[in-house]
């Protein structure tokens, strides 16, 4: 259950970061919406930190290496990067 | 979305969170725990940090102010304890689930009684303090 939760986290975390930079950044500097980013941002915030909970118990769980637990906390760094860490879990 | 619906909100959420919280040390078998603490606790602390950003935003208030950052890191600890008192082959310990509960309650208190005061933002970026009763 442990790794389902993980990947529910990714995609709810990399839907956000995905948000953020396709839709509300480009609002906020193309088109001069100052507050675009700001719920989007935060909640992609929010998820950030449930990433790094989730990433940290599932390592632990299924007894990862630091390089494959430094690789999903990479992950959550670049976009789409979560979906294919967490669709990597899954075999 | 007017005041009053977003303080419903906010209720809904701090009791996912909470009973969230409650159910992964009480519970007996490993599955359910799991189920509280990951589909339970887990959206409820999303849903109360998203819907508390929004109140404040619409109340002007910093989330600089005291009892904010008090509420943020207390439930913040309390899933990381939860989450991890949930792992597999873990059994329930009381420790980890006072500590939770415990910094829950802070938070909960923090967030009730303005510890510290609220800040609040103004038209020019400059931000005061104003301690409410």
């Amino acid at each position: 259950m442990t790794r389902q939760w993980f990947t529910a986290v990714a995609i709810a975390e990399g839907l956000s970061m995905v948000t953020l930079f396709g839709i509300a950044m480009p609002l906020k500097y193309g088109m001069g919406m100052e507050h675009a980013t700001s719920v989007v941002g935060w909640v992609h915030g929010v998820l950030v930190f449930v990433y790094m909970i989730a990433l940290w118990s599932t390592a632990r769980v299924d007894g990862w290496s630091w390089g494959k637990s430094f690789l999903g906390f990479v992950a959550s760094l670049i976009p789409f990067a979560p979906f294919i860490f967490a669709k990597k879990l899954h075999g | 979305m007017d005041y009053t619906t977003l303080r419903f909100l906010k209720w809904i959420a701090m009791f996912l969170l909470v009973s969230g919280t409650l159910a992964a040390f009480t519970s007996s078998r490993l599955e359910d725990r799991q189920r509280a603490a990951y589909w339970m606790a887990t959206p409820g602390f999303v849903l109360t940090w998203v819907i508390g950003y929004i109140m404040a935003e619409k109340l002007m208030i910093s989330l600089g102010s005291p009892w904010i950052s008090v509420t943020m890191m207390s439930s913040l600890a309390a899933l990381a304890i939860t989450v991890w008192s949930v792992e597999r082959n873990r059994a329930m310990r009381w420790i980890p689930a006072i500590i939770a509960i415990g910094a829950l309650t802070v938070g909960t208190g923090a967030m009730t009684y303005k510890l510290g005061g609220t800040v609040i933002k103004t038209a020019g970026g400059e931000s005061e303090i104003e301690v409410r009763p």
